[in-house]
């Protein structure tokens, strides 16, 4: 009997335990996630600290870090210059709720005198098969209103501003600016692709401080399906190698190939050409004086 | 060609770095054809491109696979393109056609080799570029965007899209690469084409 009764003890203490990782492990999945953007280009590396645990490490301009869990209720978010202690004093220090089962995304941005933080609420539920949801945050300091255009849905959005989300279609798009009604064709803007059932955010980021090239567009896929295409394996250097030939297994150039000579020929005797004439006009100069 | 003197000189100037982004406000979303993933591997795929044409440039040039040579240099062993003169050049790091990612084919301007991309300056938005595999499979593509990056004292953010635009894609697309102008190479030209929709998929 007194077996039988710590068998069932054994048995009741497990399930216990089981239910107490189970419930953390619910717990876990629902904490509230943050991540951050780092949209100041006038800005130095940056070290995000929450409740003072480092949490992204020496992030630069143009980064957008992935979501990290933290743990439900009043966190204390500090922006420190990458690498300094912690206990140095901070650029910034925010201590905002962040709600179970809740996606936020904290964005910086501005100068080193005048940094901007402030905190989105992300809702990354999937819209459904057949279309994709994007939205627009204008994140460029110093940079007047803009008007974004992703086909034919328009937003205009002054600084810190983020539009609402909105159903596009989807495919490739090419986003485009106004600024102060002026189209930004200098403006180099990469073409936004759209997958299916997935959730977009773009992100202006930078300044305009007269430099139209100072400002850009980052794209972020918050939810939905990627895969990153199942590339073959690089193939062994060297393409045309002699058979036998040891080489180390270098990967492939970063850059595409030179697909021209500086000048052509017909550049080249024309340059020549020129520089007879030049030589012979000023031959003759001489010998007139 | 005094004039393509002067143009060379206003080029090396020219205070853009990617000088011209075509288009600049009118591309419409493109459905792409559902493409398959290759179960076999790129080497000795029957998917491998074999021919290039595009009838408005009257384009239609071999295409051959193109690797990387090894050199020493001190400590560091570098890799350097194995470009043909003669042939359009298909990456063999990048994607064949109907694998639903980048596929990147380089070949000369006019200033040196075979002369393959000479015109490849002249294709227009829309216009249809064809690739045929080794089975005589045609896949065809439509061309959405042309640029064209300053290499010589080019920016980060020009040496950023050189980095990007061979990068795998998560959605299929053709991307031609040639010297600009024909006569020298101090520019890129980008042709960047996405599948037609109703191209057959590579079976």
């Amino acid at each position: 009997m007194n077996a039988y009764r710590r068998s069932v003890i054994q048995i009741l203490a497990v399930l216990l335990l089981l239910a107490a990782v189970g419930n953390s492990l619910s717990y876990a999945d629902q904490r509230p996630r943050l991540r951050v953007v780092h949209a100041a280009t006038g800005l130095q590396n940056l070290d995000i600290y929450v409740n003072n645990l480092l949490f992204f490490d020496n992030i630069d301009f143009q980064f957008i870090s992935d979501y990290a869990p933290v743990d439900a209720g009043e966190r204390t978010v500090s922006i420190r210059p990458a690498g300094v202690s912690p206990e140095d004093p901070t650029m910034r220090e925010v201590t905002e709720p962040y709600n179970i089962d809740r996606e936020y995304t904290i964005m910086v941005a501005g100068r080193v005198r005048g940094i901007d933080y402030w905190r989105l609420t992300d809702d990354n539920r999937l819209p459904g098969d057949g279309t994709s949801k994007v939205r627009i945050v204008h994140a460029a300091a110093y940079t007047p209103s803009a008007e974004f255009c992703l086909g034919d849905v328009c937003r205009t959005l002054a600084f810190k501003e983020t539009s609402d989300y909105f159903l596009l279609d989807p495919g490739v798009y090419k986003p485009r600016i106004r600024l102060n009604g002026v189209e930004m064709t200098t403006l180099y803007i990469p073409p936004l692709e759209l997958i299916n059932n997935s959730v977009n955010t773009v992100f202006m980021i930078g300044q305009l401080q007269d430099q139209p090239t100072a400002l850009r567009l980052l794209y972020s896929r918050d939810a939905g399906e990627y895969q990153i295409p199942s590339y073959p394996k690089p193939f062994p250097p060297g393409a045309n190698r002699p058979p036998g030939v040891e080489q180390p297994d270098v990967p492939p150039p970063v850059y595409p190939p030179v697909t021209g000579a500086f000048l052509s020929p017909q550049a080249i005797g024309i340059l020549i050409g020129a520089a007879l004439i030049l030589l012979g006009c000023v031959g003759f100069w001489v010998a007139r004086r | 060609m005094l004039l393509q003197l002067t143009g060379l000189l206003v080029l090396l100037s020219s205070c853009g770095d990617i000088i011209r982004v075509v288009p600049a406000d009118t591309l419409t979303p493109e459905v792409t054809a559902t493409a398959q993933k290759l179960e076999a591997t790129v080497e000795g795929s029957p998917h491998l491109p074999r021919r290039i044409i595009a009838e408005s440039i009257n384009l239609d040039a071999p295409v051959v696979a193109m690797g990387w040579q090894v050199s020493q240099q001190g400590d560091q062993f570098v890799s350097e393109w194995d470009m043909p003169e003669n042939e359009a050049a298909w990456h063999r790091n990048s994607a064949v056609p109907g694998q639903g990612s980048n596929v990147v084919i380089s070949g000369h301007n006019a200033s040196t080799g075979g002369h393959v991309f000479a015109a490849l300056d002249d294709l227009q938005l829309g216009d249809e570029i064809k690739l045929e595999s080794d089975q005589a499979e045609l896949t065809t593509y439509r061309v959405v965007e042309k640029n064209i990056i300053r290499l010589f004292a080019a920016s980060q953010e020009a040496k950023q899209y050189l980095l990007d635009v061979t990068q795998p894609t998560e959605r299929e697309q053709l991307t031609l690469i040639t010297c600009w102008p024909s006569w020298t190479n101090t520019h890129r030209l980008i042709v960047i084409a996405v599948p037609v929709p109703d191209s057959p998929p590579i079976p």
